[in-house]
């Protein structure tokens, strides 16, 4: 099934919110499931990418060129690493984030703030994933070293 | 009316046409107090006399006192009085500060940025954080407040702003406060705590409140400072406060934090991560690696600080970190006995656990200890090149060390800083030769103990035969020298090791 997922598009103006659509090989159950396969679609295409190496660089549109201008960074993109991404680790990692509150995950305009509670998805349904920042200080607390 | 303003009609009318902070105010209060006093007295309150050298004998008299073995409460209550009836610490706080000098005793003898979790059962060795401690207490600017009031937020706002807005007043009073007050049962005190922290009451000073927790012998409200570590989640600020002050409570408030940190995995944040390498030394100004801290280092350290048997099987392994936290951990309990310990796997333990020994050793803020270790392991495996690498900074470790042929019998030569007379000027001159005739123009180990340390040497820092030599600490060229506390931060340091 096919799912919209809104994230700021490369290339796009810095504040620029799109929905991508993400091709999911099953209806998930629990968010948990939905997280655990849209980790695996990225790390396949960040390893496809790593893989393809500078063949995967397409011409760059006039409109990508200045989107890309507005966030500061001409890239293409090319992953120029060669060590492959773990996708187990990566949804270890992604699901431990979401038990931090490193994100917060929104199906369709409603937050949704359990793993493993029940989830209805159907096709073109919109999911928007916020990452949050963390507090690195606090006026609570004032840096100072102990004596 | 204008801040300042404001500010100064919470002091006393004498010092209320001052303009300043309130630390300013108060300094000025002390002024006058501090004129009236000797100059030893001055001295030992930390007043600097202009372009004179005054000899701090109340500090000398207490340090002598410590040594002997003398609870620092019993020699304030012999020796300090003036103090409290100078009116430089109020009458009603005065047994505050009695309780937090004792309560020192069971905290980390080093201050400072470079301190370690290490403790002493010599109290001499507290003299620097107990004076620190007083000079705290007397230019106080709290301790005129109720503490509830302090932590419910009853004072003039201005004072709470002022206080979340300055860095460089003191506040260790108030987490001595807090500590008594907790360990009294102050049921009060308690309950304006547990509102900041379990309920909804707002936070007031809680930098001094995570302290003052930590510093109580309250395992109840260690158990409460723990689920706020757990529920702090993206407030990696609070949990880095805690995690950095964890070491510096009472050993019971420690263990509680290592455990919460092991038993939740806490160690995947990064503020978590540098924290206990900051506890164990392995993550300095040089060298900020936190891949060499993960869960299986908290779990060793949460183990061996409750567990005697775990010590013994961390330092009869050839595992570096284990190696070095079986050290730490008896470290933590008593320095000396980790001194002892260091200086057993050095001399007669395997090559892996002697260049441990070497590494744990420098961090130990104690220069003759290191020296006294490095001259006994140089001696023994002249052989060993990088056995050599890691104790020769030691050696060097209160500064620069001169070899001269001339000069090795000389009247006043400056090797006799570092060696004892001159026939072992003249053993450590010999076995330098010996060292740069069997390497080549450089020299690199890496890894050297850790995977991200290295040690890098160089042929010229040697003595040739008939050139003079001169090395100091900053020609050894290494990775894993580490910036250290002066002498002074350790008086006396040769005395307990």
């Amino acid at each position: 099934m096919t799912i919209r997922v809104n994230i700021r598009q490369l290339g796009k103006k810095r504040c620029a919110v799109s929905a991508v659509p993400f091709e999911l090989p099953a209806q998930p159950a629990t968010l948990r499931e939905m997280i655990t396969m849209l980790v695996q679609g990225c790390v396949s295409a960040y390893n496809a990418r790593a893989r393809q190496g500078e063949g995967g660089i397409r011409p760059m549109t006039e409109e990508a060129l200045s989107g890309l201008e507005s966030i500061g960074k001409l890239a293409f993109g090319v992953n120029h690493g060669e060590k492959q991404a773990d996708a187990a680790q990566a949804v270890q990692l992604a699901l431990q984030g979401f038990e931090d509150g490193l994100y917060r995950v929104f199906h369709d305009g409603t937050e949704v703030t359990a793993l493993d509670a029940p989830l209805t998805l159907h096709g073109d349904d919109e999911l928007t994933l916020i990452r949050l920042t963390m507090l690195a200080g606090s006026t609570l607390l004032r840096e100072v070293p102990y004596v | 009316m204008s801040e300042h303003d404001e500010l100064s009609t919470l002091l006393p009318p004498s010092v209320a046409g001052y303009r300043g902070t309130l630390v300013h105010l108060r300094e000025k209060q002390l002024a006058p107090m501090l004129d009236a006093l000797t100059e030893e007295r001055q001295a030992f309150l930390g007043k600097w006399q202009h372009g004179r050298r005054v000899t701090d004998s109340e500090r000398a008299a207490f340090f002598q006192a410590l040594c002997q073995g003398m609870l620092p409460s019993a020699y304030a209550e012999k020796a300090l009085t003036w103090l409290r009836d100078g009116g430089f610490v109020p009458v009603e706080h005065w047994p505050v500060l009695l309780d937090a000098m004792d309560r020192v005793l069971e905290q980390p003898y080093a201050i400072g940025w470079e301190r370690r979790a290490y403790r002493s059962l010599d109290r001499a060795a507290y003299i620097d954080r107990l004076q620190w401690l007083v000079r705290e207490f007397v230019r106080d600017v709290l301790l005129p407040f109720d503490l509830v009031d302090l932590l419910t937020g009853h004072v003039p706002e201005t004072v709470t702003e002022f206080m979340s807005k300055t860095d460089l007043h003191p506040t260790t009073a108030l987490s001595a406060r807090i500590a008594c007050a907790l360990d009294r049962q102050d049921a009060v005190v308690e309950a304006a705590i547990r509102d900041m922290i379990d309920g909804d009451g707002k936070p007031f000073f809680m930098g001094e409140v995570i302290r003052g927790i930590l510093w109580s012998h309250r395992s109840d409200m260690h158990e409460m400072l723990g689920r706020l570590l757990v529920a702090a989640r993206l407030q990696e600020g609070l949990r880095q406060f805690i995690c950095e002050n964890a070491d510096m409570g009472s050993p019971a408030a420690f263990r509680a934090m290592a455990d919460v940190i092991a038993r939740n995995d806490l160690i995947r944040f990064s503020s978590v991560k540098r924290a206990v390498g900051v506890w164990l030394g392995l993550i300095t100004e040089e060298s900020a690696d936190l891949t060499r801290i993960s869960g299986k280092t908290i779990d060793l350290i949460a183990r061996c600080m409750r567990d005697e048997a775990a010590v013994k099987e961390c330092l009869s392994s050839e595992d570096s970190m284990q190696i070095h936290i079986g050290l730490w951990a008896i470290g933590v309990r008593d320095v000396r006995a980790a001194v002892e310990c260091a200086g057993q796997l050095a001399l007669h333990g395997s090559h892996h656990q002697r260049l441990t020994a070497g590494y744990f050793a420098a961090g130990l803020n104690l220069p003759a200890f290191e020296e006294a270790l490095a001259k006994k392991v140089l001696l023994a495996f002249p052989d060993e090149l990088d056995t050599v690498a890691v104790y020769l900074p030691r050696l060097m470790a209160s500064g620069a060390v001169t070899l001269h042929k001339a000069d090795l019998s000389s009247a006043e030569p400056a090797w006799r800083e570092t060696f004892a007379d001159e026939a072992e000027a003249r053993r450590f001159h010999a076995l330098f030769l010996s060292i740069r005739s069997r390497i080549s123009k450089k020299l690199v180990f890496a890894p050297c103990v850790f995977p991200c340390i290295r040690s890098r040497w160089k042929r010229a820092i040697f003595p040739s035969a008939s050139a003079s030599w001169h090395a100091g600490w900053m020609m050894i060229s290494s990775s894993m020298d580490r910036s250290r506390c002066s002498r002074n931060a350790m008086p006396d340091a040769g005395n307990f090791c």
